[in-house]
């Protein structure tokens, strides 16, 4: 008994040797996560820098066709303010709604009546799935959601059940012009009402009822937004992907402008709403589409000047952009 | 195993650990804090923003910096802020009324006490402090 003792030590290891490999094990998986990690947000980032291209290809085939970019959102007629048909019968939709065909949904945008609002039944489950039981307004389908977003539903009540968009039109730029003045918006003394939920910018490519050639954007294709990502958790704005503009109200939800930083400011005062901030869950910063079908990751360090002209198409802004 | 390989494995640990947290890449702007209150007709703001752009038409072109309005303060390196470069900036402030913003309302912004304020301002290449006062007229129009 006792000689089987003694032999012991010799085979297999101590408690204090188990723990120190325990312990380098433990070093090692320490290391390998944040890696880990890190590479997963990667993919991500360019799974939404991918959406993002395909969603700004589908614009360009809509120019194509109809030798004008969509709007950034469609709607009835107000004073003052432009009007997407001459009878002035347009339902509130959004531009993802209008290049439906050019992202191989065609069937939907067939089904669709262009004259009824997105809350038409045109928009529900039955109609859009092609099953009653489905989820309703899928826009999972339409790859306009970034995977690092946890918002994916709208966050107003009436519009759920349905998705909400990531990607949304660059509505345009307010604020100072560095060449001097205010970049011009509907209601600066042109006899246009002013809107409660913030002024509506003229001066992009992707405006409420738009119709922007390629032609009009002096400032170069390849400097002016079209496209942006807004999918950080507090910017409490995230609508239906359907929803475009709504002309009583001059309410914009799938188009905000580039009054405010990037990731800076969420949709808490009422007069905010058409101005909420483009940003994303990725580090400092998200990505936007420009008008020559390139996209990119603009970091939320961008000085405002430089943001709101590339937010411009006819600014005339001398500006240093790679 | 002895005592000296313990600590040599705590050594490594250690180690490891301080290569983890690391040094991120440091931001190529040197930033400064700013703090301060924003007054209402007399009375603090609740709730708002305060904004600073760098004016660029003064020469100074830079990141923008923002701070929330807490109960009549603001700091720019608390929760939501930023902090701000120095020299010539413009200011935007906006105030509304407190409470949190309803998530699942269409009208789920706060009702604004006045228009956008704008004001300018030369910050310091240090720490500093500014005290606001919204003047009443700024509550003709909330519009913006």
């Amino acid at each position: 008994m006792q000689a089987s003792v003694a032999r012991r030590p010799k085979s297999g290891f101590t408690l204090v040797e188990l723990l120190v490999v325990i312990a380098i094990i433990g070093v090692l998986v320490g290391l390998l996560l944040p890696a880990v990690q890190a590479a997963r947000e990667s993919a991500r980032r360019s799974n939404c820098l991918n959406n993002l291209k395909q969603v700004g290809l589908a614009i360009h085939n809509y120019n194509d066709a109809r030798k004008v970019f969509p709007p950034g959102g469609s709607g009835g007629n107000a004073t003052g303010y432009p009007s997407f048909t001459s009878s002035g019968t347009s339902g509130n939709l959004s531009f993802l709604v209008h290049i439906l065909p050019f992202m191989e949904e065609g069937e939907l945008y067939d089904r669709a009546n262009l004259a009824q609002d997105y809350t038409a039944a045109t928009y529900t489950a039955a109609t859009y799935t092609g099953t009653a039981s489905g989820p309703s307004i899928n826009s999972a389908r339409l790859k306009v959601l970034c995977p690092s977003a946890k918002v994916t539903d709208s966050q107003f009540a009436a519009e759920l059940p349905g998705a909400t968009t990531h990607i949304l039109a660059v509505l345009g730029p307010r604020g100072a012009n560095p060449t001097g003045g205010q970049y011009d918006f509907y209601g600066n003394g042109d006899g246009a009402t002013g809107s409660l939920f913030g002024f509506i910018p003229k001066q992009g490519v992707m405006g409420v009822n738009a119709k922007i050639p390629v032609g009009k954007i002096t400032d170069g294709t390849s400097k002016t937004l079209l496209i942006g990502e807004l999918s950080w958790d507090a910017a409490n704005v995230f609508r239906v992907w359907t929803r475009g503009y709504q002309a009583s109200g001059l309410i914009s939800a799938s188009a905000k402008s580039t009054l405010y930083a990037i990731n800076s400011t969420p949709y808490t005062v009422q007069n905010s709403f058409n101005h909420v901030s483009f940003g994303s869950n990725h580090s400092a910063g998200c990505h936007f589409g420009f008008t020559d079908g390139s996209v990119s990751y603009v970091s939320d360090s961008i000085s405002l000047t430089v943001y709101n002209s590339l937010s411009s198409r006819n600014g005339g802004e001398k500006i240093d952009w790679p | 195993m002895s005592r000296k390989s313990l600590h040599q494995v705590a050594l490594i640990a250690g180690v490891a650990v301080a290569a983890l947290l690391g040094c991120g890449p440091p931001d190529k702007f040197s930033r400064h804090r700013v703090t301060g209150t924003v007054t209402f007709l007399g009375r603090p703001v609740p709730a708002g923003k305060v904004y600073f752009t760098p004016d660029a038409a003064a020469g100074n072109d830079g990141p923008p910096a923002y701070a929330e309005i807490v109960n009549g303060a603001f700091d720019t390196s608390a929760t939501n802020g930023r902090n701000a470069i120095s020299g010539p900036h413009h200011v935007v402030i906006n105030g509304h009324e407190p409470g949190p913003a309803q998530a699942d309302a269409e009208f789920g912004g706060a009702k604004a006490l006045f228009g956008d304020y704008r004001t300018s301002v030369v910050l310091p290449a240090s720490a500093s402090q500014q005290a606001f006062d919204v003047p009443a007229a700024s509550a003709k129009s909330i519009n913006y």
